[in-house]
């Protein structure tokens, strides 16, 4: 640039505020070009490091995706809403699955007289499925399984939110079924109690097994129920003895998780 | 930890696991202490197995097992071994909508790594100790398949656990990536211990101080690299033609064949390599993947 | 990366991802920022905080960079907006001692304003009053909006406005 450069002297009376401004006005515009008289500036190499640590912080450590951020605004935890937020089945492309198959149910229930029937076996399964989803489509639970973090707790942090972003969806779309409300909420308590159950028998068996088990065992009994009886639409609510039972397992399941919440360290390949 | 000597081994006898009726690990007995050891087998020895019964994610049927002094079949164990831990598995997989970052912090979380800003630099550390910290925001989707690896590398060392056991770490790694990461593993066997599997015996003579040749689930070998060698000692042999009595012949660059086996008389001895003695104790008609 | 490389070719690093290149980048520059920052702000924790800011914003920026004029020019330019956010955020308890402000781009205007030669300019600007001189340097020499400058010097926009006009008329007057 120019032949004029700043002097170490000059340098140290800029910095300290002691040269006029038109002096300090010229200094300054020509640091902007200049490297050498720019190092002749000099902060505490500790002060800069601390800065420096902390641009760092912030330019490589994650800003939370959607989901984590909106966790911790409900009050979730920094490390369990990190937990929670790689759950598989709650990206996208399960909620969009989901919507698109709560859709296709309600179309079948307006569409057909048996149709309702279809809703009531289809939305109960469906959080079941995206706890199998949770744990089975993880791609890290080999590594996980190798850690000290609690599985049981892995287990209940995962599939609250699983259930909760798929039974009020569920819920939502029962309030359009045809006949009366009584009937369009019939399969939340088998829901809840299977899922429950899914999560106690976690103790003993793989969940995701449990998970598609009890899947099976609802849709078995869904269709024997169906060829039995005939009847279909208040069939599920009219069973009072389903609600009855989906109480006592419901109860008893949540009693058992509580229970085992101290299985700090799942037995290999038993929980995840 | 306990800083005792029993605290950094891994002792194991009679080591059975069971898929049916095929027996994964068939009478396994192991004994390593602080160090890098290899575990050496052709694919579908069982090295896998073990090494995912150390790492307490797979139980096993029948034998005596201890890890760092503890119990894997006790939930005691089990969490104190998992503290101590960095587990390389075979198929590490990654939420691949996460960035490097965010993969390798998820696991931190689950090690117990709970000060968040202590657990951003520990992310960092592992994530520049095996040259991924200019892709630390990069998506793990975009990495490539070497760069996956060493992100899966990378969760292991989490806070510098007393015991690493890495399933065929350098596969996927190009050399230079590989020198790397044989200084890593030096170093992390300084005064801890380390298991590895491979079928590479390069990375074998590279590294480890110890050496355990596994095959059909037994243990046929274990012993330092040199005892290994020497196995071979007197059994390597080159001559014009191919000799089909010997267990493994391959065909060197000056058209002389290369061979392991019981030499006849007069045969032109060479001193052998790690790789002759690994397939001498493999036997007649072994996998020449070594070679 | 070596020593060699220059600041424009370390802006394109780090558009490219590299933290590295943000590191060199910053070893260069950290210093004569964080004195020229403090030369408008009295408190320290507050030039510490902007200066974060500024790198962040060149990390998440440095696509944006157009490869025109000298990229510590680049960087003052966005370390001076983010102390302007800093004010705008927490307001100086006490005006900023401004006693010096100039700036970067060499427009006509500056060079006759750096022109120390010219003793009657220099010696014109010296004797403006403190206010009038602050206005002065935020809006021409540090480039600011008028906006942006009432918010660093902590006044309304009006006022800043009025001073500069009172200001253009002292300095025709004394050079005329």
């Amino acid at each position: 640039m120019s032949e004029w450069h700043v002097e170490a002297e000059l340098a140290g009376r800029y910095a300290a505020g002691a040269v006029t401004p038109v002096l300090a006005a010229s200094i300054e515009l020509h640091l902007v070009g200049c490297a050498p008289c720019r190092g002749l500036l000099e902060v505490e190499p500790a002060r800069l490091d601390r800065i420096w640590d902390e641009i760092v912080e912030e330019v490589t450590a994650p800003r939370p995706v959607l989901l984590e951020r909106l966790l911790r605004r409900i009050g979730v935890s920094e490390a369990t809403a990190r937990v929670v937020a790689t759950t598989p089945t709650l990206r996208g492309s399960w909620l969009s699955g989901l919507v698109l198959v709560l859709g296709l149910a309600l179309y079948v229930a307006h569409a057909s007289p048996r149709g309702t029937f279809f809703f009531l076996a289809l939305a109960p399964v469906l959080p079941l499925l995206g706890v199998a989803g949770a744990f089975g489509l993880d791609p890290a639970r080999e590594v996980a399984g190798a850690t000290p973090y609690s599985a049981m707790r892995l287990l209940v942090a995962r599939t609250s939110f699983v259930v909760a972003t798929t039974l009020l969806p569920a819920l939502a779309a029962a309030l359009f079924l045809p006949g009366d409300h009584e009937v369009s909420v019939a399969w939340l308590l088998p829901s809840l109690a299977m899922t429950t159950l899914s999560l106690a028998a976690a103790h003993w068996v793989p969940v995701t097994h449990a998970a598609l088990g009890m899947t099976a065992l609802w849709v078995a009994i869904c269709t024997t129920h169906w060829i039995a009886s005939g009847t279909v639409t208040a069939s599920l609510a009219e069973a009072r003895v389903l609600q009855a039972v989906s109480l006592v397992v419901l109860v008893v399941a949540g009693a058992s998780v509580v229970r085992h919440r101290q299985d700090a360290v799942a037995e290999p390949r038993r929980l995840l | 930890m306990s800083t005792t000597r029993e605290a950094r081994t891994i002792e194991a006898q009679g080591l059975v696991r069971r898929y049916g009726r095929l027996r994964a690990l068939d009478g396994l007995d192991l004994s390593t202490g602080t160090g890098v050891t290899g575990l050496l087998g052709p694919n579908g020895a069982g090295k896998t197995t073990l090494l995912r019964i150390l790492a307490t994610v797979m139980p096993y049927d029948d034998g005596a097992l201890r890890v760092l002094g503890q119990d894997p079949r006790t939930p005691a164990g089990r969490l104190a071994i998992r503290r101590s831990l960095g587990y390389l598995p075979q198929d590490a997989g990654f939420h691949r909508g996460f960035t490097a970052f965010e993969a390798i912090d998820y696991v931190a979380v689950l090690k117990e790594h709970t000060q968040v800003r202590a657990r951003h630099d520990e992310v960092r550390r592992v994530l520049g100790e095996v040259g991924l910290t200019d892709v630390a925001t990069r998506k793990v989707r975009a990495l490539s398949g070497g760069m996956r690896r060493r992100l899966a590398l990378a969760q292991a060392l989490l806070g510098s656990p007393d015991l690493l056991v890495l399933d065929e770490p350098t596969v996927g790694l190009d050399p230079e990536q590989r020198i790397r990461f044989r200084e890593l593993v030096s170093e992390a066997g300084d005064g801890r211990t380390v298991l590895l599997s491979t079928h590479q015996t390069e990375d074998v003579a590279a590294v480890c101080s110890q050496v355990v040749v596994v095959d059909h689930g037994r243990s046929l070998f274990a012993g330092s690299v040199a005892d290994l060698v020497a196995v071979a000692q007197g059994r390597v042999w080159v001559d014009e033609t191919r000799d089909p009595r010997a267990y493994a012949g391959w065909r060197l660059a000056d058209g002389s064949y290369h061979h392991v086996g019981d030499p006849p008389a007069g045969a032109a001895l060479v001193a052998p390599r790690i790789e002759d003695a690994y397939l001498l104790l493999l036997g007649p008609g072994a996998s020449r993947e070594a070679a | 990366m070596t020593d060699q490389t220059s600041d424009a070719e370390l802006v394109a690093q780090v558009a490219a991802g590299s933290s590295a290149a943000l590191e060199t980048l910053y070893r260069r520059h950290a210093a004569w920022l964080t004195v020229r920052l403090s030369r408008r702000c009295a408190d320290p924790a507050l030039v510490d905080e902007v200066l974060q800011d500024t790198f962040v914003s060149v990390w998440r920026g440095a696509g944006s960079y157009r490869g025109t004029g000298d990229p510590g020019a680049w960087i003052w330019g966005i370390a001076v907006r983010r102390l302007v956010d800093a004010f705008r955020r927490r307001p100086p308890v006490a005006a900023p001692i401004l006693e010096t402000d100039l700036d970067l781009v060499e427009s006509a205007e500056d060079r006759v304003l750096v022109g120390v030669e010219h003793g009657d300019l220099a010696g014109a600007l010296d004797r403006l009053s403190p206010e009038l001189r602050a206005v002065v340097q935020a809006t021409v020499l540090d480039g600011l909006t008028t906006r942006e400058a009432a918010q660093l010097l902590g006044l309304r926009p009006g006022t800043v406005k009025t001073r500069m006009m009172r200001a253009r008329q002292v300095l025709r007057k004394e050079l005329a």
